[in-house]
């Protein structure tokens, strides 16, 4: 069996799951998203990268090398951002982040937190 | 020559001059310079390009195409802007010196410029570049109030969800690269043309893409699946960022999505009107529904913008170019809407500031007609366009949607639209309750004085939009004549 454009396709395709999967399940820490933002953009260039040669064109190349790029800029923005965040709170949970949160949820939260309350179910 | 991007190009080389400014140790006075002259800029610039709209009309080198509906809107975010910087303004008056620095007008400058790119982009390529270039300056300008735990904590969120959704976009773009072979809009075009007269299992790949890359722009505009941003982001935010981010992102978001759908989309309007019905629907039904339980007043703005999306989105299901045209009137009366609402909270939140009260809460403007007489004037007014209340603007934008609607016999839709628009209405009336039927809190309140700059910074917008949205009942034609011009 030779590997043909559809295999690195697939590949592509689990990088891209795998990374969102990891924002969603995986929410640790704040550096835990940008590594799997890191993964998306990689999995769509893998996908670019695969596809222009499949059709022997230059532009999908072009594509992911300003991929490349930008993803860079983006994490060292998210990363400032980051920094600026660790010195307001000292942490960089996920879950530390609960100060804007829907007035409904507010009221969940407040709820008394012994025997039988909400919080015992987990 | 180059005219089309005439504009873009003198914000970047005014954004590097600017960057030189950041050195000098005056910031406060130079940033009121610097607002000034960039002022003084957009103000040229709005004015050169109302003369004559079809003069820059062009194609750059296949990557920008600039037609009359992208110069309506580089016109709109012009007005938007020229009121923001106003309103920057107003915030150095009233002694807020959050934006008072050389490098706020070189992130904002940059921020238009990719605006404008954005919505005269003829390539996935240039479409995906204009887009970061803008998403980064919005991502600076969030995060300016450094010492404020929420503005950051909203700064990470929209920072986030905005880079997996432009990650969604490119994903969308490398499938369709990977059938059509290119990225140029005219070209794929053409090739999804002459691919969909035949079987094959390119339509399948071709579906994935155009949904992956619309969900993508959908994030901008906060339709339903990926709406989960504009709450958080609206109570976090520092309340200038807000007012930029619920007009401008707003008019680029839809306009894009209008250059889509009108060019390389075309020949797949069967399944893109589909996706923006249910989408629509949604995003009407979740973001009225939401906005009951709110109490503090910029989060319900968050789930009340869902709720207007929700009818550009449903204007667009429409079908052609009458549902476009319809949606284009929609998004040019909601942003002149919230421009004044926004304009009008900013100067209220200030003089309650000074006088050592908050406005942030519903429940903070019980009795604010008496506080305020004028400024809650004006807010309802706002608030009963924004409810759809017949004689203003408001009444007439959901009122064409309606009427797409009936017109393409999706009646049930139209119905269900009007049903949960009619549910919003309560919470915009319930304000006008708040600050009309209530008694002020504590009972010794003294009225606001006037106060000759804070009408000129902040009360001289909202006063042009509050004439727009009253007079449009009498000369609604021309509205509907130039939308339909610039559609040609």
């Amino acid at each position: 069996m030779s590997i043909g454009t559809y295999h690195y396709v697939f590949i592509g395709a689990i990088l891209f799951y795998l990374s969102l999967l990891g924002m969603i399940i995986n929410r640790k820490s704040l550096i835990h998203l940008l590594v799997c933002l890191e993964l998306l953009l990689l999995a769509v260039n893998i996908n670019f990268v695969a596809f222009s040669s499949a059709f022997l064109g230059i532009r999908g190349q072009i594509f992911t090398v300003f991929i490349l790029t930008i993803s860079a800029a983006e994490i060292a923005i998210g990363l400032s951002i980051i920094v600026v965040y660790f010195r307001n709170r000292g942490s960089i949970l996920v879950d530390d982040a609960t100060t804007l949160v829907d007035d409904a949820t507010t009221l969940v939260d407040d709820a008394p937190k012994g025997k039988g309350s909400i919080h015992d179910i987990s | 020559m180059g005219a089309p991007i005439f504009a873009e190009v003198s914000f970047v080389i005014v954004a590097f001059v600017y960057l030189f400014l950041s050195f000098v140790r005056d910031q406060k006075r130079i940033a009121q310079l610097l607002s000034y002259i960039t002022l003084g800029i957009l103000v040229s610039l709005f004015l050169y390009f109302i003369g004559d709209l079809e003069r820059f009309i062009g194609n750059i080198g296949g990557f920008f195409n600039v037609t009359k509906l992208v110069m309506s809107s580089k016109l709109l975010i012009l007005f938007v802007s020229i009121v923001l910087l106003s309103l920057v303004g107003g915030t150095f008056f009233w002694k807020d010196y959050l934006f008072a620095r050389a490098e706020f007008f070189v992130i904002f400058l940059f921020m238009l410029a990719g605006s404008f790119l954005m919505i005269e982009a003829f390539d996935f390529l240039s479409l995906y570049l204009a887009m970061e270039l803008q998403a980064l300056s919005l991502y600076v300008l969030l995060a300016f109030k450094k010492d404020d735990p929420a503005a950051i904590e909203a700064a990470v969120k929209y920072f986030v969800l905005s880079s997996v959704a432009s990650g969604v976009f490119l994903y969308g773009v490398s499938f369709i690269y990977g059938v059509v072979g290119d990225t140029n809009f005219l070209l794929v075009y053409e090739a999804l043309n002459s691919i969909l007269s035949v079987e094959g299992s390119e339509k399948t790949i071709i579906y994935i893409g155009m949904a992956l890359v619309l969900s993508g722009l959908v994030f901008k505009i906060s339709l339903v699946p990926f709406h989960m941003w504009p709450p958080d982001i609206y109570q976090g935010a520092p309340i200038w960022v807000v007012t930029l981010l619920a007009t401008v992102s707003k008019i680029v978001g839809v306009t894009v999505i209008i250059n889509l759908l009108t060019g390389p989309f075309k020949a797949l309007s069967d399944q893109w009107e589909l996706f923006f019905l249910v989408l629509g629907l949604l995003s009407i039904a979740i973001g009225s529904l939401s906005a009951l339980a709110q109490n503090n007043l910029l989060r319900f703005l968050g789930f009340s913008t869902i709720a207007h999306m929700g009818f550009i989105s449903l204007s667009m299901a429409g079908g052609d170019y009458m549902g476009l045209e319809k949606a284009y009137v929609y998004l040019i009366i909601y942003v002149v809407m919230i421009l004044g609402f926004f304009s009008l909270l900013m100067e209220g939140k200030y003089r309650l500031k000074y006088i050592g009260k908050k406005l942030e809460n519903l429940d903070d403007f019980a009795g604010f007609s008496k506080i305020a007489p004028g400024m809650s004037f004006m807010l309802a007014l706002f608030l009963f366009s924004l409810a759809g209340i017949p004689p203003l603007a408001g009444f007439f934008a959901k009122l064409y949607v309606v009427i797409v609607l009936v017109r393409e016999n999706l009646t049930v839709y139209a119905v269900l639209a009007l049903l949960f628009s009619i549910l919003g209405a309560f919470y915009y009336l319930r304000l006008i309750k708040f600050m009309y039927f209530d008694e002020p809190k504590d009972k010794n309140f003294t009225c606001l004085e006037f106060d000759f700059k804070t009408f000129i910074f902040f009360r001289v917008p909202s006063l042009l939009c509050m004439l727009f949205i009253i007079f449009y009942a009498i000369w609604p034609n021309r509205l509907i004549n130039f939308v339909t011009f610039i559609f040609e």
